[in-house]
């Protein structure tokens, strides 16, 4: 699945949003030991300030507990995701995951200069790279650019423009703060994917902007 | 899905959250529209109907196509995985699914957020196979495929929506500049938009093309990517693998 790879927005913001994954492959490294290896995995995203955390069949950290998602990894649990927003947390992470050598895959979504840059300080060099290489067909379906962001967060497509436009209009309406609305449009992508960090930042850039909204 | 309307209380909070726009209020009462509802289920998780109003039906062959696809909880019987895709690049170090000198597509028809009819991405797929492109086998899209040769798609689905769904198919790397014409073309004829990603394995000395070839070929390149570090080998025998016979 494509589903961290097209996250939209400025280089500056994209550089604060890394996603983490351990994953072991169908039928080649899914043995018993797997769930063990991802919850181990997960112990080391949340040691390194990990924002947000999960994954189908895992839970997610807005929803869930470190310990209720150990308790819901199991077999049937595909993948564990950390999102991160400093690269110096996802440095350490690289870092120890390489020295655990558990014999996952381990994917690491971001700017791609800066995640190569990583990889490099670990002395790894990347297997395989995923290039996301922008949209065709017609633009004008698309929401508008200030909500595209927030929307592509959620790889999946669970956040609707409606919502993230209406949060947007809570906050600026100070009805809710811009934390209270990244937990809430997080709480729509169920792989723990979505950077409560980032977004907080985006609420707020869209809230304070006059352009979006009517007086 | 469905909305029974003696329940609703018509508070229209389940509207916000519909990522397709299939739920609406008009004049005070709240309208499912069954042909957008892509059955992704946000609705119902988001346990904002106060009345217990929304309720998933019993789907049938072949709307049950859209919850496979859109719901990330569903699973396809082509993959026994969840979501739209397969493993692709997560595991290529392990797989070795594309090798190198080839490349990994992946286009997304419906994301973000618009969604897209089967009849669209059968279009993509048509195209893409006049390329010569080779569809991955056991994925979801390609398990609908009546002839992988033409890219063709069962006609009785033909009709259904997905929220998004991921075409993923391999072909060698000279290959990509004639892969980006055919996109181009294909996607002056479609009713929805579609993301673009493309993997690779880099060889023994990290081989890669640049942003910049990419830009070259038209592509509104991000400086976004995903990069499996080649950490995971394989644990399970290729014995068991292949049930019990030695390939």
């Amino acid at each position: 699945m494509t589903h961290t790879n097209h996250r939209e927005g400025s280089l500056e913001s994209l550089r604060h949003d890394f996603v983490v994954m351990v994953m072991p492959a169908k039928g080649y490294n899914n043995d018993e030991e797997a769930p063990l290896k991802l919850k181990k995995a997960l112990r080391i995203f949340l040691r390194h300030n990990a924002v947000n955390a999960g994954a189908i069949k895992a839970g997610y950290l807005v929803k869930n507990s470190p310990e209720e998602m150990e308790k819901i990894i199991g077999q049937d649990t595909p993948m564990i995701h950390g999102t991160f927003t400093n690269e110096a947390d996802v440095e350490e992470v690289v870092k120890e995951l390489k020295e655990e050598d558990m014999g996952l895959s381990v994917v690491v979504s971001g700017v791609i200069e800066r995640v190569w840059d990583i990889a490099k300080k670990a002395g790894i060099t990347p297997h395989s790279v995923e290039f996301s290489l922008g949209l065709m067909g017609k633009r004008e379906l698309l929401a508008e650019d200030y909500l595209r962001p927030l929307m592509t967060m959620c790889g999946h497509g669970l956040i609707s423009r409606n919502l993230a436009k209406s949060i947007i209009e809570d906050v600026k309406r100070g009805l809710i703060d811009s934390s209270e609305g990244a937990r809430r449009l997080a709480a729509q992508c169920v792989c723990g994917i979505f950077n409560l960090d980032r977004a907080k930042k985006l609420i707020e850039e869209a809230a304070s902007s006059a352009v979006h909204f009517s007086p | 899905m469905k909305l029974d309307k003696d329940l609703c209380a018509g508070c229209g909070a389940c509207v916000l959250y519909c990522p397709v726009g299939a739920l609406s209020e008009q004049d005070g009462v709240v309208v499912l529209d069954l042909d957008k509802c892509v059955e992704c289920h946000v609705c119902l998780r988001s346990e904002v109907c106060p009345t217990g109003a929304l309720q998933q039906d019993e789907l049938s062959w072949p709307r049950v196509i859209r919850s496979m696809f859109s719901d990330p909880f569903g699973k396809h019987p082509s993959t026994q995985h969840m979501g739209r895709g397969t493993e692709e690049v997560k595991t290529n170090d392990v797989t070795n699914l594309v090798t190198y000198g080839n490349v990994g597509i992946a286009i997304e028809p419906g994301r973000p957020g618009v969604s897209a009819s089967m009849r669209d991405i059968e279009k993509i797929t048509m195209v893409l196979a006049k390329v010569g492109v080779e569809f991955a086998p056991k994925t979801p899209i390609t398990s609908l495929m009546t002839d992988k040769t033409t890219g063709k798609l069962r006609d009785d689905i033909l009709g259904e929506r997905v929220l998004s769904a991921i075409v993923e198919c391999v072909a060698p790397r000279e290959k990509i500049p004639e892969i980006a014409k055919a996109l181009r073309e294909v996607s002056k004829e479609v009713d929805t938009v579609f993301s673009v990603a493309m993997f690779m394995a880099g060889g023994p000395a990290g081989d890669f093309p640049t942003l910049d070839y990419f830009r070259a070929l038209g592509f509104d390149v991000s400086p976004w990517g995903k990069t499996n570090l080649g950490l995971g080998r394989v644990t399970i025998n290729q014995k068991a693998r292949n049930g019990g016979q030695t390939r």
